[in-house]
């Protein structure tokens, strides 16, 4: 046998783009040439070997990630998105830790006076999400704002990734707190809409506020509701029933609107003076 | 050439400060040095030039697209690298895993490209071999170098570097120069100094900026030509210098209008730059831009 297989024709062959007669002379041949045969094993393997062993440089190569986007990871969220996420510094475990002990003092509290405590857990568990977003984006708490502002990934998009991150965590938290509350009708869920509310008040007047400020404005405004419907009805539960809940959703839908539309102040740097 | 960066009458206040008063320039790939003391308005106008400030008054085109326009603003930022003056970091955060972060703002949605890309620019600014400290580990001088790495991921047409070399030493300012000098033959640099000697080295073109004014814009040469005989030396000080001081060798290097039979030397780019914006800039001598 004089004619063998060189490597240009095996690489066309596995592409796919060699001729029918040249195939069949290939494939007439191998059968009966074990030198061709290894040639054609190892050609075969080369480009699915190259491809597994970059994907195992690339995971080796690069750190493990922390703890909190292989969490998110396991989660089922894209390692982007959850590098997005894991930068929230509203995800760190101090935070976290802060939050369990927060709303865990506040359920146990309504162990020892059921109506006040739960009325206390109430009041706290909305304002908890609207401390984590106040913390998530902008310029004042996230240091890579400036860069961020530049890149093409979209501010809103940033924004609602980030608030929603922290908006499920510390729902997911406060909802463990509240297995333990005292059931008093349907009220140890009515903390659910203001919590939504609050968080996407927030948001809204980020518009306009700094979040920090705007997350601290909100906050006392819904403390200073709760006080109020408190004083006028005489109840301590007053803000949380029906008409409080209508309140809330009417809220979610008017805030949701004004931050769609002013996403664009979103996509640049607000008006500061210059450096100095 | 294709012009990649085109402004006309720029200005920007903040309160009642002009931080950019009538700003028109234009600029095509090559290095342009913004040469201007503090406050002279360099940050607003590379703030504008990076997308993140809007302009109260004026056009920008940027690689041929308007930045006021939403869909063409986020394409300008997908071919722009920014390197903002105080660029933060999250400092827990690996420097690899805050590159990548970064690449992922830029809408690098593969994992294998990203990171491939993410190496490369590590690489290129010499820390690959530090991925994997954290960024709290990091001197300043590799802070600043991580700050240019994310502003070279996905290579960029348009470079916008905000006192890039503040802080470096001057080994490290060497290699930043090298960097940039490479990356700056086929695409455009913008960035601004103090420092008379990167521009020098570095930029083909420079625009001097004060008070929110252009007060110069050509080439090196053409800067330091504008201090043509007004740099002269002397024994002692001359009281009529608009600003004088004293050289390693002991004789008084002044600036202004020299008396006549002084000692008349060739002017330096530094020269020409205090000339310009330094004490008394305003009054006689303005040089023509």
């Amino acid at each position: 046998m004089t004619w063998h297989v060189d490597q240009g024709l095996l690489s066309r062959y596995e592409a796919g783009t060699l001729d029918d007669a040249s195939a069949y002379s290939i494939e007439a041949h191998l059968p009966a040439c074990p030198a061709c045969q290894r040639l054609a094993a190892l050609a075969s393997d080369t480009e699915q070997h190259e491809a597994a062993w970059l994907e195992i440089i690339d995971r080796v190569d690069r750190p493990r990630p922390a703890p909190a986007e292989r969490l998110l990871g396991a989660l089922g969220l894209r390692q982007d998105t959850a590098r997005l996420l894991a930068a929230t510094p509203a995800l760190t475990s101090s935070w976290l830790l802060a939050v369990g002990a927060v709303l865990g003092f506040a359920a146990w509290s309504a162990q020892l006076r059921p109506t006040a405590g739960l009325a206390w857990f109430l009041t706290l568990a909305p304002i908890i999400p609207l401390a984590g977003i106040a913390t998530a984006f902008g310029p004042g708490v996230d240091p890579t704002h400036e860069i961020g502002v530049a890149a093409p990934m979209h501010g809103l998009r940033l924004l609602l990734l980030r608030s929603a991150t922290v908006l499920v965590s510390s729902v997911l938290l406060a909802a463990l707190a509240a297995t333990t509350l005292p059931h008093i009708e349907w009220y140890p869920v009515a903390w659910i809409l203001p919590a939504l509310a609050l968080s996407v008040a927030a948001l809204a007047l980020g518009a306009w506020l700094a979040p920090p400020v705007a997350a601290v404005v909100v906050g006392a405004a819904w403390a200073v509701g709760v006080a109020t419907a408190s004083e006028l009805s005489g109840s301590r539960l007053a803000a949380f029933g029906t008409t409080g809940q209508l309140v809330a959703l009417v809220v979610i839908v008017v805030a949701t609107a004004i931050v769609i539309t002013r996403r664009r102040r979103l996509e640049v740097l607000g008006r500061r003076p210059p450096f100095a | 050439m294709t012009t990649t960066i085109r402004v006309a009458g720029l200005t920007h206040d903040f309160g009642r400060t002009r931080a950019l008063d009538d700003v028109t320039f234009d600029a095509s790939p090559g290095i342009l040095g913004l040469l201007g003391p503090n406050g002279a308005g360099k940050t607003t106008l590379l703030r504008i030039l990076a997308t993140v400030l809007e302009p109260d008054v004026g056009s920008v085109q940027l690689i041929g697209r308007d930045p006021d326009d939403a869909d063409e603003r986020t394409d300008i930022r997908r071919r722009l690298g920014y390197l903002p003056q105080e660029p933060g970091f999250y400092r827990h955060f690996r420097t690899f895993d805050f590159v990548d972060y970064v690449a992922i703002l830029k809408e690098m949605t593969d994992r294998r490209v990203r990171h491939d890309e993410v190496r490369r620019v590590l690489a290129m600014v010499g820390l690959a071999d530090q991925s994997r400290k954290r960024i709290r580990q990091l001197s300043g001088g590799m802070r600043r170098r991580v700050g240019l790495a994310q502003a070279l991921l996905g290579d960029p047409d348009l470079l916008i570097l905000d006192e890039p070399t503040a802080g470096l030493d001057p080994e490290q300012r060497l290699r930043f120069r090298e960097i940039v000098s490479r990356v700056g033959e086929d695409r455009t640099v913008v960035l601004s100094t103090h420092q008379t000697e990167d521009v020098a080295a570095l930029c083909n073109r420079i625009i001097v900026l004060h008070e929110g004014r252009i007060h110069f814009d050509g080439t090196a040469p053409e800067l330091a030509r504008q201090a043509q005989g007004h740099v002269w030396v002397d024994d002692v000080r001359d009281p009529r210098a608009r600003l004088s001081w004293r050289t390693g060798d002991g004789l008084h290097r002044q600036i202004g209008d020299p008396p006549v039979g002084a000692e008349l030397v060739a002017p330096t780019i530094e020269d020409a730059y205090l000339l310009l914006v330094g004490e008394g800039a305003n009054e006689s001598l303005a040089v023509t831009p």
